[in-house]
């Protein structure tokens, strides 16, 4: 297979076809970047369509100090940003979010609620540490990534992640003080994370 | 531009950090990073106290449960992503025509006014030059 910095010079050079095979490479992983900012299809489509527009624009300005992926990650979250600006929506709506729930299994609401709780909690978060995060989190990204893609340093990207994270133990152990229910009893219990750390 | 001034403090919360745990150190551990200012190093972890081990396990738990919340249901259908290709290819080939057209015109535009300027010299000049005589 050959590397993203060659199909770019095979690009550059005319060969158009080699753009389709980058698309291919990346679009799935810009599609789910695209959804998180805008939770519609649609939408996050037409996002990931603009993105890879802009980035054969632009292809020759490449310089290839970050990966590709990087850059068009970087390309993806400024027109997502800008698209839904021009909307004038909120990132996220977490109270549109719908969990599927199963009526009967009161362990599965009970992990539904934390996951709404934590949903709201990340969300809440200033934008810089939540897109951190779920750079992270999400996607597995590495820090000098995140650095890249939000055009910061390596320690600032680490910085913002970790305060997202810090954050969110407070704001959770704040609920868990004004809640009857613990939650760090319930996140400890949580099944889902033993068998994720079983499986790790 | 120092590191701290590139944060994202828009929240203005205060970080839960009066317990004398380091935390920086804790979550470096978490991610598997390095931490050059600490001189424990990352990967070998000690547990210096009952208070550290549960800050670690609680973000440890924290970040799984994070993790385990990512409900990004898109298609897996490899006709879908065709499609998207395919799109994406052919919005392309026409901004490309685009280009090419509105390139084409601008030399021509080019050609045009060069054509009209020698010309009307020419003709300024012959004019000129008749009615002298």
């Amino acid at each position: 297979m050959k590397e993203d910095s060659i199909l770019i010079q095979e690009v550059i050079a005319g060969q158009n076809k080699s753009f389709s095979l980058l698309v291919e490479r990346h679009q799935r992983a810009l599609l789910r970047l695209s959804y998180r900012f805008t939770r519609e299809q649609s939408m996050a489509e037409d996002i990931v369509q603009e993105s890879f527009l802009k980035a054969y624009q632009k292809l020759s300005s490449f310089e290839g100090r970050s990966s590709f992926k990087s850059w068009l990650f970087q390309i993806t979250v400024n027109t997502a940003k800008n698209r839904l600006r021009g909307m004038n929506r909120d990132m996220v709506n977490v109270e549109d979010v719908h969990l599927g729930v199963d009526p009967g299994a009161e362990t599965s609401m009970l992990q539904n609620d934390l996951k709404n709780l934590i949903k709201i909690e990340v969300e809440k978060l200033p934008d810089k540490q939540k897109l951190s995060l779920k750079l992270r989190i999400f996607e597995d990204l590495s820090f000098k990534e995140i650095a890249d893609i939000m055009d910061c340093p390596y320690d600032t990207a680490k910085a913002n992640y970790r305060h997202a994270l810090l954050k969110l133990k407070e704001r959770l152990m704040n609920q868990d003080r004004k809640g009857d229910l613990s939650i760090f009893e319930k996140i400890f219990n949580y099944e889902g994370v033993r068998s994720m750390e079983l499986e790790q | 531009m120092s590191v701290i001034n590139k944060i994202d403090f828009s929240d203005k919360d205060k970080l839960w950090r009066d317990d004398g745990i380091d935390y920086d150190w804790l979550i470096d551990r978490l991610e598997g990073e390095k931490n050059l200012r600490n001189k424990r190093a990352a990967y070998d972890f000690v547990l210096s106290s009952k208070g550290e081990l549960d800050a670690y396990e609680s973000l440890h738990h924290i970040r799984s449960v994070i993790k385990s919340c990512d409900d990004v249901g898109l298609p897996e259908d490899g006709a879908y992503y065709q499609k998207m290709n395919d799109q994406i290819m052919s919005t392309i080939r026409v901004e490309d025509r685009k280009k090419l057209r509105k390139e084409k015109l601008e030399a021509l535009k080019k050609v045009t006014t060069q054509f009209v300027t020698k010309n009307s010299l020419l003709l300024i000049s012959i004019v000129y030059l008749t009615m002298r005589k």
